[in-house]
């Protein structure tokens, strides 16, 4: 079936990728069908694609490239929402939705409420990590950086 | 929206199966004792808007695909 995207334009995508968000997400919460797109060129970032609403779309990463010691737990009440059991580790896919602000140093990513993807089950929900030190907006960068 | 008074040491039952408990009155504040299952989501409202709020404001930069373009520099 064809989508319309909000980066990425008409794509074409396969029924069977489509994940379910039984709870959608805080904001969103009547988006249930979702699908997460990569960038051709761009390995750091997915795009979680709503797929009624071309305009709900969120850029995502994999939280442990930029902070190496992130730390979650799922707890009960999500793994149900998530079929997982205890051992379902191997299933499941962490991602972080990042705000851009007007530079880089001004991007953020939401590392209190992570995406949670059980993938072989196509269902996933955004889990708030309520006793964590975590905030929904810790620098992607720091602006004294030199990669150089 | 249903308003009920309750005193300290009472408690109110929803749905069968949650329970309330008023703990402490002190200063203004309110301590609550909630018993529900593991499977039920319980979150101080506050931080569940304030994941609605981010993620509000995430969807709403249009200028995502340049700032992605630049990072993807900066991290080669």
């Amino acid at each position: 079936m064809k989508i319309r995207t909000k980066f990425l334009g008409e794509v074409e995508i396969d029924k069977s990728e489509i994940i379910n968000f039984p709870k959608g997400l805080p904001g969103f919460e009547k988006a249930r069908e979702f699908i997460i797109l990569g960038f051709v060129d761009n390995d750091y970032f997915s795009i979680l694609q709503s797929i009624e609403e071309e305009y709900i779309s969120f850029i995502m990463v994999n939280p442990w490239d930029f902070y190496k010691d992130y730390d979650i737990e799922i707890k009960k009440d999500s793994l149900k929402v998530l079929q997982l059991g205890k051992e379902d580790r191997d299933k499941v896919n962490v991602y972080s939705i990042i705000t851009t602000g007007k530079t880089l140093e001004e991007s953020t990513c939401n590392l209190l409420a992570p995406i949670i993807v059980n993938r072989e089950d196509r269902v996933g929900r955004q889990i708030i990590l309520n006793d964590f030190p975590y905030t929904t907006k810790h620098k992607l960068f720091v602006e004294e950086e030199d990669l150089c | 929206m249903l308003v009920l008074n309750r005193k300290v040491g009472e408690s109110i039952i929803i749905d069968d199966e949650i329970e309330v408990i008023i703990l402490e009155v002190k200063d203004g504040k309110v301590k609550l004792g909630i018993e529900a299952d593991e499977s039920i989501t319980i979150l101080r409202k506050e931080v569940y808007d304030e994941v609605r709020e981010e993620n509000t404001r995430s969807i709403e930069e249009d200028n995502s695909l340049d700032i992605l373009k630049m990072m993807k520099n900066k991290r080669k």
